[in-house]
């Protein structure tokens, strides 16, 4: 027979992981509370004795049917009396044979740890009961259920059991008017002061002196799949206090990781299944927020949320599922909700913004893509391909109009605005020295390469529409390149389209184009001018875009590296043009100066903080630092 | 004094092209493709009298087929990358590490320890007159685990000094495998 422990490397206790204890048992007198590897290793005893369990599971089991038994040491219920004379650890089998339910392993000592009755405990109920009456961290009743419980050494074979009952409430102790549960609901205690109302938790051992409980033989030392087992019982109802001696304390411990991967699937690819079901295992806390959260009869919204859920901590492995849950309805209710405080705060007008971000292509636009044939469509937003989602805005002040006509008179804005127009493929084109790549480039110890981009039309008629009154449907290609042969590799050039046009400003969108594959960005761009609050002209530039970064460069660099590079050199881009701008300006006898530019970005760091946090999250996202 | 000259020539012929690949970064801090053409030159330009064919071809071939190993390694890379991501998120490679070793700078140290050297070998052997031999199996074998045990100390090949040992290594291996004969003849005990 072995018997195998799972994982002791966790040492986060429950109280960390979900704020403050919020279960206690305090009709019974008993303490009832999670606890993890960390707080199970610190009791050398119990550890002694599972580790005697690990080594020599025939000493205590017996030859038996079963061959294997794996014990979940990474989280246990811990019971323990008030004053601190009994105490109970309950711990999960993972191996549990079919039609048999749920098995626990309970050690029980009466002498302050000295000395454990060990128990094999059956609960001979369906999946679907146990996954709907077994919900962590909410009261269930017991009544009349039949147990089976098994002892394993010989502290618990001579121990003579009665039935006793544990009162369970997850208030803290009177504290029942204020009571909550971890997820934040009000605590049933609170809801009514009856007897009733503080719910009635089982226990595991059973006889007919316990208040409710009913007798079984006492055999000693069998074990599931044969015949006699030793105790069967039903638990009782009511009751409280310290347990007299000859009763143990109890309550069932289900980690239903087998069926939640059920639940999240189905799975297309085994391995996959495996994968999430060997990552449950490890994580236990995890696997009973998941069963919180899930419930009864989850949605497939829920069940999505999971899977998501899932793939986040993989990587995070501290982030809370409360605040995802939060951190989901935010977003829902709000797709700006992330953003949102810190663009105001840096003075960004989100509705500008949120019309860009809504902003489609007109029809017209989409019948020349379409005539183009195959190869060339539009690049929404959603085509984005990276994390993170960017909105900036880059503005030059002129203080003095110039005289670009050179009719001696400071031009008009209207005649500003057609200038820079014209001039736009000129003066957004450039280059810059020494870029710093966040990717590493093989063979180039600084990471830096020159880089520069230019704007041209696709055709001469686009160069002809692009400037005219009606610009609609003009396409303008991005060519990038960079010095270097590997640096070369990673540009990516780009095409966009011209989709709105008025007097003070024209808006892009991102397409694909078979001559320049997808635009490095995916989204709305806008060009114009507008009359600041200085009372002066204010060339801008302004955007909604998510990077869509090249799959292929992945193969060698991992997206986040991308997306900083892909986002640093939109920020080159557009501080050239506003360098370019204010040259413009004062070469043609004007005046002006750049503003600073004004980008917001969730950092990945911003939502790790969001995700793992105690402070609220409404604190965290108008921290714009 | 006749056997220590020629020992000096022998040393000299081999160490000599290696010393220069080495200045070559150190003087030229240029991109690495250029180095590529400088492998090329200065392979076949230190043993030309090895030839198989007429110096002009010989120098020629040597270039295109220094870039041809340059370019179908990271062909193959890049190739393998594709195919690799057909059945799992790349990203999710440097998940996966043995001692910080991730397997995506493994999937990186292919071309530059593996890819590259056997092509290279395999090239150069239908342009200079090397000889098949366990010897030449041995020097091969050794330079590619010289790089492999670069790789993973230094991995991501970073720096320069990366392009700068994978020449030096490869050239010394070249060298060691032409002049075999020599090596061998000066090493073996002589009959009196």
């Amino acid at each position: 027979m072995i018997l195998s422990l799972t994982g002791c490397e966790k040492d986060d206790s429950f109280k960390e992981q979900a704020g403050d204890p919020q279960v206690n048992a305090i009709e019974s007198g008993f303490n009832i509370e999670y606890v993890e590897s960390s707080a199970i290793s610190k009791n050398a005893n119990l550890a002694k004795q599972l580790s005697k369990l690990l080594t020599t599971p025939e000493n205590l089991m017996g030859k038996g049917e079963r061959t294997e038994l794996t014990l979940h040491t990474q989280i246990a219920k811990y019971i323990s009396s008030e004053d601190g004379s009994y105490q109970s650890y309950t711990f999960h089998v993972s191996n549990t044979p079919d039609g048999v339910g749920l098995e626990n392993i309970l050690y029980a000592s009466s002498d302050g740890g000295k000395s454990y009755r060990i128990y094999l405990l059956e609960y001979p109920y369906t999946e679907e009961k146990m996954m709907n009456s077994f919900l962590p961290f909410k009261p269930l009743d017991f009544k009349g259920e039949d147990i089976t419980y098994y002892p394993l050494n010989e502290e618990s074979k001579t121990a003579s059991i009665d039935c006793t009952v544990l009162v369970q409430t997850y208030c803290q102790k009177d504290n029942h008017e204020d009571g909550f549960y971890p997820n934040g609901e009000t605590c049933p205690a609170h809801q009514s002061t009856s007897v009733l109302e503080c719910h009635v938790q089982f226990w595991g051992g059973m006889s007919s002196s316990g208040p409710g409980g009913s007798i079984g033989g006492n055999n000693g030392g069998s074990w599931p799949g044969h015949p006699n087992p030793s105790h069967t019982g039903s638990s009782g109802t009511g009751g409280a206090g310290n347990p007299s001696p000859g009763t143990e304390a109890t309550s069932p411990l289900y980690l239903p990781m087998k069926s939640i991967v059920r639940k999240l699937g189905p799975y297309e690819d085994e391995a996959e299944r495996d994968h999430i079901k060997e990552y449950l295992n490890d994580n236990p806390l995890l696997v009973l927020l998941i069963h919180m959260f899930l419930g009864n009869n989850p949605t497939s919204e829920q069940e999505a949320l999971i899977r998501d859920f899932l793939d986040i901590h993989k990587v995070m492995p501290n982030a809370k599922l409360d605040r995802f849950v939060e951190l989901n309805d935010i977003i829902q209710q709000n797709p700006w909700g992330l953003i949102q405080e810190c663009a105001q705060q840096n003075g960004m007008d989100t509705q500008d913004y949120l019309d860009l971000y809504n902003h489609t292509i007109p029809q017209a636009c989409q019948d020349r893509l379409d005539n183009f044939g195959a190869g060339y469509s539009n690049q929404p937003i959603s085509d984005g391909n990276v994390p993170l989602a960017n909105i900036d805005y880059y503005g030059v002040e002129i203080t003095t109009y110039p005289d670009f006509d050179n009719d001696g008179n400071l031009d008009t804005e209207s005649e500003i605005y057609q200038a820079f127009r014209e001039n736009f493929t000129d003066l957004a084109s450039g280059e810059e020295d020494d870029f710093q790549f966040t990717c590493d480039i093989p063979f180039n110890s600084t990471n830096t390469g020159d880089i520069n981009w230019e704007f041209e039309p696709l055709t001469v008629q686009d160069g002809t529409d692009f400037i005219s009154s009606n610009p609609i449907s003009s396409i303008l290609l991005i060519e990038a390149d960079a010095s270097g042969f590997l640096p070369t590799i990673a540009t990516d050039d780009g095409a966009i389209m011209v989709s709105g046009f008025t007097n003070n400003d024209w808006t892009i969108s991102t397409i694909t184009t078979p001559e320049n594959g997808s635009q490095p960005f995916s989204g709305n761009r806008q060009w114009g001018w507008i009359i600041n609050q200085n009372g002066n002209l204010e060339f801008f530039t302004r955007a909604v875009d998510v990077a869509s970064i090249s799959t292929l460069l992945n193969i060698g660099a991992s997206t986040e590296c991308q997306q900083e590079t892909y986002y640093d050199i939109a920020e080159a881009t557009w501080q050239n043009l506003q360098q370019e701008i204010a040259n413009w300006v004062n070469n043609n006898g004007g005046q002006a100066t750049i503003n600073t530019s004004e980008t917001v970005r969730v950092k990945k760091e911003k939502i790790e903080e969001v995700l793992t946090d105690n402070e609220s999250i409404d604190q965290i996202l108008s921290n714009c630092n | 004094m006749g056997s220590i000259k020629k020992l000096l020539l022998l040393v000299g012929r081999i160490i000599s092209p290696i010393l220069i690949c080495i200045l070559s970064f150190i003087f030229f801090q240029i991109d690495i493709v250029y180095h590529v053409l400088f492998f090329g030159l200065i392979i076949i330009l230190f043993n030309l009298n090895r030839t198989k064919y007429s110096h002009i071809i010989s120098v020629i071939f040597s270039v295109c087929l220094s870039y041809l190993a340059f370019f179908i390694s990271i062909g193959v890379y890049f190739g393998i990358g594709y195919l690799l991501m057909q059945f799992i998120d790349l990203d999710k490679l440097e998940e996966f590490s043995i001692y910080g070793y991730d397997m995506k700078s493994v999937h990186l140290l292919l071309p530059f320890a593996v890819y590259s050297p056997v092509l290279m070998f395999l090239f150069y052997k239908t342009l200079l007159k090397i000889n098949k031999n366990d010897y030449s199996k041995i020097v091969m074998c050794s330079s590619i685990v010289s790089l492999i045990i670069y790789g993973l100390v230094r991995k991501g090949f970073e720096d320069e000094y990366a392009a700068a040992f994978w020449q030096s290594i490869m050239v010394l291996a070249l060298q060691l495998i032409i002049y075999q004969k020599e090596l061998i003849a000066l090493f073996k005990p002589k009959n009196r």
